[in-house]
């Protein structure tokens, strides 16, 4: 356990080393991990794939998997949310001496909140829509990094944070199976009123 | 202004671009707000890019979510209102627009978004409820 903290502190001491050298990239990075660019980004992917998918059919599987996404990524907020109240880790910049990018937050740092919530609704597109669904999880996985590399999560709060984000998809899959009127109300209303 | 406007108009402006671009890739030519759509691909980039461009150009964002900033829940109410506030926009106009450019044009038999293709939203909608009417 100690040599994987230990690993763990030896990333984000590696990948901080880098902040300050190439000045251009701290200002994309201060960009990519604010608490705004990445989600919202994300959330206009939704808004692109519920209106931009001209097959009727895989329309329907689309605007489904958007709603899993919704559904998915409230749930993994809620996850973390609870986990943070059984278990506090420090952030890296208490515990070393890092260039922060990021303002200091003062929650727990594991398990990664950013990447349950990307990696939520990356992994539910691509599940049906390969193509976006990989852009996604790109995105995903870079603002998860990019948070390593400003020095306010560890690696493993970020691997933390897309496992869950990742089964919570995998449960909504089967709960969402199981309230399947719910979803197929929404769609066949929306479809009613031109917006589906 | 405060945080939550800049934020607000940001996802406003970037959720009419997204629309304007999704409609334009499923040919929705219904709810374009320009007709030639090399000049509507042209409205799309620059409400997208240019809305990212002045967020994040204008001020420092890297707030503390608990204080100066926005926290997780705050951001996805205030997403969730530009976003409709979006929808609800576009959906208006390009349906005023539909009626100074078409006239009263006959409704579209197509269900869905795919009406869109060829009535204005409030055509499409106006169609949907006489269907629903005669049935």
């Amino acid at each position: 356990m100690e040599a994987l903290k230990q690993a763990d502190s030896n990333i984000v001491i590696w990948l901080n080393q880098w902040v300050g050298e190439y000045r251009v990239l701290d200002q994309v990075v201060e960009v990519v991990v604010s608490d705004y660019f990445t989600p919202v980004t994300l959330a206009l992917s939704l808004l692109w794939l519920w209106f931009a998918t001209r097959d009727p059919g895989k329309r329907m599987t689309t605007q489904r998997a958007v709603i899993t996404a919704i559904a998915s990524l409230a749930i993994a907020n809620l996850v973390v949310l609870m986990m943070n109240d059984f278990y506090f880790r420090p952030r890296p910049f208490t515990e070393m001496q890092l260039n922060l990018l990021f303002y200091r937050p003062t929650d727990s740092s594991f398990p990664a909140n950013p990447a349950a919530l990307s990696f939520a609704i990356a992994f539910s597109i691509l599940q049906t829509r390969r193509g976006a669904g990989a852009i996604l999880l790109g995105i995903a996985a870079i603002w998860s990094l990019s948070r390593v590399y400003a020095g306010v999560f560890y690696l493993s709060d970020v691997a933390a944070g897309a496992a869950i984000g990742v089964t919570t998809v995998l449960c909504m899959n089967f709960l969402l199976r199981w309230l399947d009127p719910v979803p197929t109300a929404v769609l066949r209303v929306g479809k009613a009123l031109h917006l589906a | 202004m405060p945080f939550f406007l800049d934020y607000m108009i940001l996802i406003f402006l970037a959720s009419v671009g997204v629309i304007q671009l999704a409609a334009l890739k499923n040919g929705l030519k219904g709810i374009y707000l320009v007709r030639p759509s090399v000049l509507n691909l042209a409205l799309a980039l620059a409400l997208t890019c240019g809305s990212f461009i002045w967020f994040f150009t204008s001020e420092p964002r890297n707030l503390p979510d608990d204080t100066l900033g926005l926290d997780g829940n705050r951001q996805a109410g205030f997403y969730l209102i530009g976003s409709v506030g979006a929808v609800v926009f576009t959906l208006l106009v390009t349906s005023l627009l539909h009626r100074v450019y078409n006239g009263k044009a006959l409704p579209s038999n197509e269900a869905g978004l795919d009406a869109l293709r060829s009535s204005g939203y409030a055509t499409a909608l106006k169609g949907a409820f006489i269907r629903l009417w005669k049935r």
